[in-house]
């Protein structure tokens, strides 16, 4: 039965996020009493910008090399991921996905580094700030969620406990992938305005076409993460457990849309900040409610 | 100002001519002294620091086909008073040197240099370097000079401006083309980190010689329609400075119910206009949803700019001596209408905005300018009164229509890009005030007046408080058309202003910073474009755009 599960809920995940790319323009566009394209936009400018040349930046091989490592460990996560959650691939999934995730991500915001101009490379140094915050309460809520569940792979049977603690872990978890999937007001990376979309500026054509593929994934795959980790605390059988997952990761996508739509574009010195902020408030209250046993 | 304070000012400027041994006239608003140019520096600083006067622009003159020289004319405004001060001072056409007033008065920077590019005007004791012209364009044709033919087509070699390197900063090109740039114009932003240490402008990369066609090839009424098109948002403040320039200068009487026309169409513009810009600042700071909201607010605005004058941009009804399209009384009933709605949806749309986190801590405390700067720069508009300079032409010099009705000019004191925004949301709910009070008193009468004559060879000097700030045109007149025509817009004054205004921002600020002064380089160049291929004659503007034919 995985044989058939399994490509048929990666296929859905490989294909759904930009689909859903294409839902959040809709969405944003209702909002702003527009009409905005079609569902399936992002998947036709997609295929239009694998139709163009192809073009490598001047002096910009190793941006190539690394982009090329990035797109294929992006997907690979995401598959990682959804097969794990159905069927055990090694004791310790949930900590080796996070462990590829954040190799991926120290991948990704390298790449920028090795173009030769200077708004990629501010906009690297920008994502590397909020990275640092981002990342480093990715690791801790994790451990956390480890720590409380005892969970160190999806395929254990085993429903997380409904406490205050992992609540507060989860809404960390939650506002992380807010914060990864480079919506506002954390998209000062590419912030179009002063950095005319920073670290991909020099990209064109089919690489950025894969590029943006990627990022569809990536948004796609740090939301995914913490609704399995939230649906682990109702639900037991993983087939069910996955697809439902799924599911509320469409509407978690949705709600991310509209909260974007009414947001404006933090600044590098305030957001890292402001993040760290909520972080340290949210993991100390977790870490005494833990104690407390509430 | 009662008559007894007006003729005290006048008899001061009387003397303050008389003490530098210069001449001496008045008409209307305007004064006109004539200086040696030996005595020019010293009486610059006596109008623009003791009479607390600001400088509005200078004009480069070619004036060798009447009296042999060169003329410059630095125009002051005493806005307190309710004048133009004009100085004028002439040079030989063998050695035009005239001296540099940059150092006491800052604001005159940009206007020498432009006299020097086009006229060849030498200024004693500052750096002058290329500011309208490209680099490439020959050293000694000055485009402006009555002998230089207005097609005249130089054989250049191209060669390009290099960006600047700087071993101490990082440097930041933004322009010609950039999101955060509607127009081209560039900036070289040279940053330590995201903190901006120092910025350098290049601008004019679409300057057309407009002044060289309005000189050569138009009549009076047409330069009505070419000036409408240097700007795509307050073309029709153009058109009417212009117009009001030589109306001034030949006294040519406007009908009441015209003037009244006028205003409205201002002030639909600059309704238009701010919201066009509430829009692009909202877009800047990430708020799209702001900026989409904004602009389907200004749909209405151009709805009724479209009901009242027949298009929703570049108007073109207004001709020297009036109007030309008349408004009735449905048109007024739909109007009030209309403006009942916008006024509602923007407040609702504000009070969204101003809610939204990020944008309220980006705005606040960013891209200041203070008010000693802002005098210092003579900077006029939304900008000056966000700096604590309370000066509006509609009020301070009223034209068209302005002395009719009642309305507050916001004036607010931290300088900031929030204080800026709050002006220009203040503008909108006076300027609804505004059209509400025009419509309701809308004389009857002609909207036109055709029986006149235009006099050779008298100044004429018209302000208009545009969206951006006070735009000047400046006539000479000449035989069937201006003898010479000068055209300084609102962004002209204020883009020196943003240097003072981008040190010591982020980076991530310089976007709204730049698009706080609201910037329209269009203007600022005036630039014009005529489609060659259209059936009527064409009319070739300047070789400066046209590659194969300056071969």
């Amino acid at each position: 039965m995985f044989s058939v599960i399994i490509p048929i809920l990666v296929s859905v995940a490989l294909f759904l996020p930009t689909l859903m790319d294409g839902v959040e323009r809709k969405i944003k566009a209702r909002i702003q009493s527009r009409i905005g394209p079609p569902i399936l936009q992002s998947w036709f400018d997609i295929f239009k910008l694998m139709s163009k040349e192809f073009y490598i930046p001047v002096n910009s091989l190793h941006t190539v090399t690394l982009l090329l490592m990035y797109l294929a460990l992006q997907p690979f996560v995401l598959i990682y991921l959804i097969t794990s959650v159905i069927h055990p691939l090694t004791d310790y999934d949930l900590a080796i996905t996070i462990s590829i995730y954040i190799i991926i991500q120290a991948l990704f915001i390298s790449i920028p580094f090795t173009i030769p101009n200077p708004f990629s490379i501010i906009g690297a140094s920008r994502e590397i700030m909020l990275v640092i915050v981002n990342e480093l309460f990715l690791i801790i809520s994790i451990s956390l969620y480890i720590l409380y569940s005892g969970l160190t792979s999806f395929t254990q049977t085993r429903i997380v406990s409904f406490t205050l603690h992992t609540i507060l872990i989860l809404l960390v978890l939650f506002i992380n992938s807010y914060v990864s999937s480079g919506r506002l007001p954390f998209d000062i990376a590419e912030a179009e305005p002063e950095l005319a979309s920073g670290l991909m500026i020099e990209l064109s054509g089919p690489l950025l076409g894969l590029l943006i593929l990627c990022l569809h994934l990536k948004r796609f795959f740090v939301k995914l993460l913490p609704v399995i980790l939230l649906t682990k605390l109702f639900i037991e059988n993983n087939i069910i457990l996955l697809m439902v997952s799924i599911i509320v990761t469409i509407i978690v996508w949705i709600l991310y849309s509209v909260l974007s739509a009414i947001l404006a574009r933090s600044r590098v010195d305030l957001a890292p900040i402001t993040l760290l902020k909520i972080y340290i408030l949210l993991v100390i209250l977790s870490v005494i409610s833990y104690v407390l046993g509430i | 100002m009662n008559s007894s304070n007006k003729t005290n000012i006048l008899e001061k400027y009387r003397e303050i001519a008389e003490s530098y041994k210069g001449s001496f006239s008045y008409i209307k608003d305007t004064v006109l002294i004539t200086v040696d140019k030996n005595a020019l520096r010293d009486i610059a600083e006596t109008i623009y620091w003791k009479m607390d006067c600001y400088h509005r622009t200078c004009v480069g003159v070619d004036e060798t086909p009447l009296n042999g020289y060169l003329a410059l004319y630095h125009i002051f405004g005493d806005d307190k008073n309710g004048l133009n001060i004009i100085v004028k001072t002439i040079t030989e056409l063998k050695n035009p040197v005239i001296p540099s007033i940059r150092d006491i008065v800052p604001a005159a920077d940009w206007c020498e240099l432009e006299a020097h590019d086009l006229l060849g005007i030498v200024f004693e004791n500052r750096d002058l370097y290329r500011l309208v012209l490209p680099p490439y364009w020959p050293r000694d044709i000055y485009p402006l000079r009555k002998n230089i033919p207005y097609n005249y087509r130089p054989e250049v070699v191209y060669s390009s401006e290099r960006i600047s390197e700087s071993t101490e900063t990082a440097v930041v090109p933004i322009g010609p083309y950039h999101p955060a740039l509607h127009e081209p114009e560039y900036f070289e932003l040279f940053v330590e980190g995201e903190k901006i240490v120092d910025v350098k402008y290049r601008g004019f990369h679409v300057h057309r010689g407009i002044e060289k066609l309005g000189e050569s090839r138009t009549t009076y009424q047409q330069i009505n329609f070419l000036a409408e098109r240097i700007c795509g948002i307050c073309g029709f403040v153009h058109a009417v400075c212009y117009s009001q320039a030589v109306e001034k200068a030949a006294n040519i009487h406007v009908p009441e119910r015209a003037r009244f026309i006028r205003s409205i169409a201002l002030e639909i513009e600059r309704l238009h206009s701010h919201l066009l810009w509430i829009g692009v600042a909202a877009h800047i700071l990430g708020y799209d949803t702001g900026f989409m909201h904004s602009w389907r607010i200004r749909e209405s605005i151009m709805l009724i700019a479209e009901l009242l004058t027949g298009s929703r941009k570049t108007y073109g009804i207004n001709l020297i001596g009036g109007v030309r399209r008349d408004i009735d009384e449905n048109k007024i009933k739909k109007v009030l209408e209309t403006l009942d709605y916008v006024e509602k949806d923007f407040k609702k749309l504000i009070d969204i905005i101003t809610s939204v986190p990020e944008i309220t801590r980006r705005i606040k405390d960013t891209g200041v300018l203070p008010k000693e700067d802002a005098r210092k720069l003579s900077v006029v508009g939304p900008v000056a009164r966000a700096s604590g300079l309370d000066r509006d032409i509609r009020r301070d010099l009223p034209y068209a229509a302005y002395e009719y009705v009642d309305f507050n000019v916001p004036v607010y004191d931290s300088g900031d890009n929030l204080a800026r925004f709050k002006v220009r949301v203040d503008e909108v709910f006076e300027s609804i005030s505004i059209i509400r009070q025009l419509l309701s008193n809308l004389p009857k009468g002609p909207v036109l007046n055709n029986e006149f004559e235009i006099p050779e060879y008298k100044i004429g000097v018209s302000l208009v408080e545009a969206p951006r700030g006070e735009d000047v045109h400046f006539v000479i007149t000449g035989r069937g058309k201006p003898y010479r025509w000068r055209v300084r817009a609102p962004t002209y004054n204020n883009i020196p202003a943003l240097k003072v205004m981008l040190q010591g921002c982020t980076l991530a600020d310089a976007p709204l910073t730049i698009a706080s002064i609201d910037p329209c380089f269009s203007c600022t160049d005036r630039i014009v474009i005529i489609d060659e291929k259209g059936f009527r004659r064409s009319i070739l503007l300047n070789p400066f755009n046209r590659k194969c034919d300056l071969k």
